[in-house]
């Protein structure tokens, strides 16, 4: 048939205009650190890498005056100074530069180590303001610790607090509307029972929350890390509590005022236990090597948690005044706190709801912490330290 | 919905000529004498596509050109007696869209992200579909190369009157900001919406060819293809870093009166 005359250069036409070849890969424009490494003796915990920022945590044996840590890169990246370059990390965090392989971009990394042993008492007096959410317009604040450094006598901080606080900071973008510290699930608070405090609120995330399956945000704080880029996915799996911890803990305590929301939302009913909202915080001990974690979905059931201190039902009940709660660690049937041949970390875990992470609270529950202390039995001191 | 009513009112004009013809009026003018008056509807294959493929695209897993109707009117002034070259305008109300499933690599978009317009390089999947419905002008010189075959071809002029143009990216991540902004994953069934619907073109114009084949007195088949010169998306749009144009293919046939 004559038609064909006319359709087959048509169609070849169009063939040629969509199947337009692929074209070859750009050159990376990515620059990021992906993994670190130093000798993997002097390695107490896997280093936390962040979008700007490598924190390792070694033990003391490892002499920081000259420390020559190992990058790799995005493919094609290049970094200044070079992977294992010699350099002093004595007297604080270094700079390194990040080049993509396009070299169109670059990005500047801070490199710290820590080898101070994490302190057992928390006053929450210390605390700084970062910039997040999409136009880093939203300011929300950053508990972190001092400890002495042994070899400056100076004091220097030795870690920070995590919180959900950069994931609440995702949950609008309203450039005119700025959210303030108090608008954030985990604040400081300057009314504390000594000095400065940690309040904690569950709060709504309307109304663009509940769209995406999160409706309410519970107010935490950990010994951790939350891993924005995971969470966005998977919270629970973007939640990761330990800090490795080298003394036998025996007793949780500090204070606390609770204040219960309204109304209790219940938005996951299959795991759901309790029939009103109330405050939680905890501490668990369990044997960890420097990569393994326990996610937020641990539900206390892992075989790798030792012993637990969790605040009895009991002593979770509304109070205006400072209370004090004291629990003591009880051990997992079976296990044993055996720092000769094991390594430990230590979470610790406060929240404004106690089923925040299944999104089940009231929102407006308010929680107040402060002067938190983990007790431990000096005469069990981890020899490897 | 517009496309309803544009298609009524086509239908109404369309009859006019009918009811024109019983009338027998046979004085002769401009408009009666050496003149053609057709009705053509089509279904176009086709997207709106940049002119090769930017290098962020790293492969087109599917493409589907979804069923896009159109609907035309058009009138032909033939210059001579033998009705060798004319020129021909209509009117013609007509869908043009396409879904695609694209993996791309560090490509710049503006996604909803918990409300949020965030935008960022992303790396992974993005599936987008569009379909906008377009009223059309086409201003064309037509040649009756013999008497089964005319060929035709020229300009044509579009206002989008309805407009949609949107998508999700998954399986991958965004980096906020740029290349090395921090970076957010998307995976475990995970996604995020991007809307450009209100930055597509109101206006488009190109140039139309194509032939038609007469099967009989009235019916012919056609093929055209249409090219749009201007962007589909607004050219100050810049969430997207490259352009992309209307190509389509329009398979069809008519009656002409």
């Amino acid at each position: 048939m004559r038609l064909n005359y006319l359709f087959i250069p048509l169609l070849a036409f169009i063939g040629i205009t969509f199947s337009s070849c692929i074209k070859d890969e750009a050159l990376n424009n990515e620059a990021d650190i992906e993994i670190a490494t130093i000798p993997e003796e002097f390695i107490l915990s896997s280093p936390i890498i962040s979008n700007d920022k490598v924190t390792f945590t070694v033990y003391k044996s490892l002499d920081l005056t000259k420390v020559a840590p190992e990058f790799r890169l995005t493919n094609g990246a290049t970094i200044i100074p070079a992977s294992g370059t010699v350099r002093d990390f004595s007297k604080g965090p270094l700079t390194y530069e990040v080049t993509s392989q396009s070299a169109t971009f670059k990005k500047n990394y801070t490199i710290e180590f820590v080898n101070s042993e994490i302190s057992t008492a928390y006053q929450f007096e210390t605390f700084k303001e970062k910039a997040g959410g999409f136009y880093n317009a939203d300011i929300y604040h950053v508990f972190y610790e001092n400890g002495i450094d042994e070899d400056t006598g100076k004091e220097k901080e030795t870690f920070e607090w995590a919180s959900g606080n950069i994931g609440f900071a995702m949950t609008d973008g309203d450039t005119d509307n700025p959210k303030k510290p108090s608008d954030f699930p985990t604040s400081a608070v300057s009314n504390g029972f000594v000095g400065h405090g940690l309040k904690l609120t569950t709060l709504s995330t309307e109304p663009l929350g509940p769209m995406m399956g999160s409706p309410l945000a519970a107010g935490n704080l950990f010994l951790g890390e939350f891993d924005l880029a995971i969470a966005v996915s998977k919270p629970l799996k973007g939640t990761k509590f330990g800090v490795s911890f080298t003394k036998e803990p025996i007793m949780l305590r500090g204070y606390f005022k609770y204040k219960r929301g309204e109304e209790f939302q219940i938005n996951n009913l299959e795991k759901n236990k309790i029939k009103e909202d109330r405050w939680d915080a905890y501490a668990i001990l369990f044997e960890a090597g420097p990569e393994d974690v326990l996610y937020g979905d641990h539900d206390f059931i892992d075989e790798k948690i030792v012993s637990i201190a969790r605040v009895p039902e009991s002593q979770k009940k509304e109070t205006s005044t400072w209370t004090l709660f004291e629990v003591p660690f009880q051990y997992v049937e079976g296990k044993t706190y055996d720092p000769k041949n094991k390594k430990y970390k230590l979470a610790l875990v406060f929240s404004s709801s106690e089923e925040g992470s299944l999104f089940n609270g009231a929102i407006g529950s308010t929680l107040y912490i402060d002067e938190v202390e983990i007790l431990t039995n000096d005469e069990n001191e981890n020899p490897k330290n | 919905m517009n496309f309803k009513y544009i298609t009524t009112i086509l239908i109404c004009a369309l009859s006019l000529p009918i009811f024109s013809q019983e009338i027998k009026v046979k004085r002769q003018h401009f408009f009666n004498t050496n003149t053609t008056v057709q009705i053509r509807s089509q279904f176009s294959i086709g997207g709106a596509t940049p002119l090769g493929l930017p290098r962020e695209i790293r492969d087109i897993k599917s493409y589907n050109p979804t069923l896009q109707l159109g609907m035309e009117a058009n009138f032909t002034k033939w210059f001579t007696e033998e009705q060798k070259w004319g020129i021909r305008t209509g009117i013609r109300v007509e869908g043009k869209g396409m879904k695609t499933d694209a993996k791309v690599k560090d490509y710049l978009t503006q996604i909803n992200y918990n409300g949020a317009q965030v935008k960022g390089n992303f790396t992974g999947n993005v599936k987008t579909q569009v379909r906008n419905t377009y009223l059309t002008f086409p201003i064309l010189a037509t040649y009756n190369v013999d008497t089964q075959w005319t060929v035709y071809g020229g300009i044509y002029l579009s206002a989008t009157i309805d407009r949609s143009f949107d998508g999700y990216v998954y399986d991958g991540y965004l980096r906020q900001g740029n290349s090395t902004g921090q970076k957010l994953i998307f995976e475990d069934g995970k996604q995020a919406d991007y809307d450009f619907s209100d930055e597509v073109n109101r206006f488009q114009w190109g140039t139309q060819i194509g032939a038609e084949w007469k099967m009989n007195k009235n019916f012919f088949l056609f093929g055209d293809l249409t090219y749009g010169f201007n962007g589909v998306l607004k050219s100050d749009f810049d969430a997207i870093s490259f352009s992309m144009h209307n190509i389509y293919l329009n398979l069809g046939f008519g009656y002409q009166f």
